[in-house]
């Protein structure tokens, strides 16, 4: 993991629609107090505002400390009161699975370290 | 392979800002990797110290804004292996994590509630926690502990 005191300390936010009932959201980089102070307001916008299925991808991801795990959790609730539902796309970064199953995120959102597996679960409807 | 760490001492003063924890972070990462301590380790000691930081800016109360908090790291092995300490004091309200219950995990979203995440993290990411109230100052001290391999 890079110094964060020097490099690697940017966080990132991009999406994409993928079709009308399904977004595709990237988060990158650090996320503690200040990166998700940067990203928190669009991340909920683009992950809340409409019910639709949103995929976080979070392989980009290299630090995620509770502030980031709350973020997410915040926005899984507002759009599933909306209809929508989330899942997570999670890397290979022992550090961030770690922070996730510590906290037992997997048993209220989704959690995938398959793309397709993740994409196909967001395509088919609840029941 | 991983050696044994080099025993040492580092310290570091910040201001209770969260734009200080990222150079915080710095300097553990730097200590750390100076001290051979293995970077895994180094990942789970960081993690605890964010969390720490952060709960004090949330919780620490007026206290913690006008007086600088008091970092230290100390790497040392022993017979039964390594450790890596960090010494967090402060003025803020006391606190021993130690002692505090943690909350049910969420069974479904609607359970979820904020808060409470960050103290159930440094206790499954440190192995140890000491926590005393030292000349009007918080002093809480988180151990990660590893066996070298050989």
């Amino acid at each position: 993991m890079s110094d964060p005191s020097t490099s690697g300390t940017a966080v990132s936010l991009e999406h994409e629609d993928l079709s009308e009932e399904l977004r595709r959201i990237w988060l990158g980089g650090r996320m503690d107090m200040i990166g998700v102070g940067e990203i928190e307001l669009p991340f909920t916008a683009l992950a809340a505002s409409r019910p639709v299925s949103v995929l976080v991808d979070l392989t980009g991801v290299t630090f995620l400390a509770s502030v980031g795990l709350r973020c997410i959790i915040q926005s899984a609730k507002a759009l599933d009161l909306k209809g929508g539902r989330m899942a997570l796309l999670v890397g290979d970064n022992p550090l961030v699975r770690g922070t996730l199953e510590t906290v037992g995120v997997g048993e209220i959102i989704p959690m995938f370290s398959d793309e397709a597996a993740a994409l196909q679960s967001l395509s088919v409807p609840a029941t | 392979m991983t050696i044994a760490p080099r025993p040492c001492t580092l310290s570091l003063e910040i201001d209770p800002d969260p734009q200080q924890f990222r150079r915080a972070s710095g300097w553990l990462r730097a200590g750390g990797l100076s001290q051979g301590v293995p970077e895994e380790q180094i990942d789970r000691l960081e993690l605890c110290l964010n969390e720490v930081l952060a709960n004090l800016i949330e919780h620490g109360g007026d206290a913690v804004a006008s007086h600088p908090i008091q970092l230290e790291l100390r790497a040392s092995a022993l017979p039964s292996g390594c450790d890596i300490q960090l010494v967090v004091s402060d003025r803020g309200e006391p606190f021993n994590p130690g002692q505090a219950s943690l909350r049910a995990l969420p069974g479904n979203l609607e359970q979820a509630r904020p808060g409470g995440l960050g103290l159930r993290l440094v206790k499954a990411f440190s192995d140890g926690m000491v926590y005393r109230v030292l000349e009007g100052r918080n002093e809480l001290t988180i151990t990660i502990h590893w066996t070298p391999r050989s």
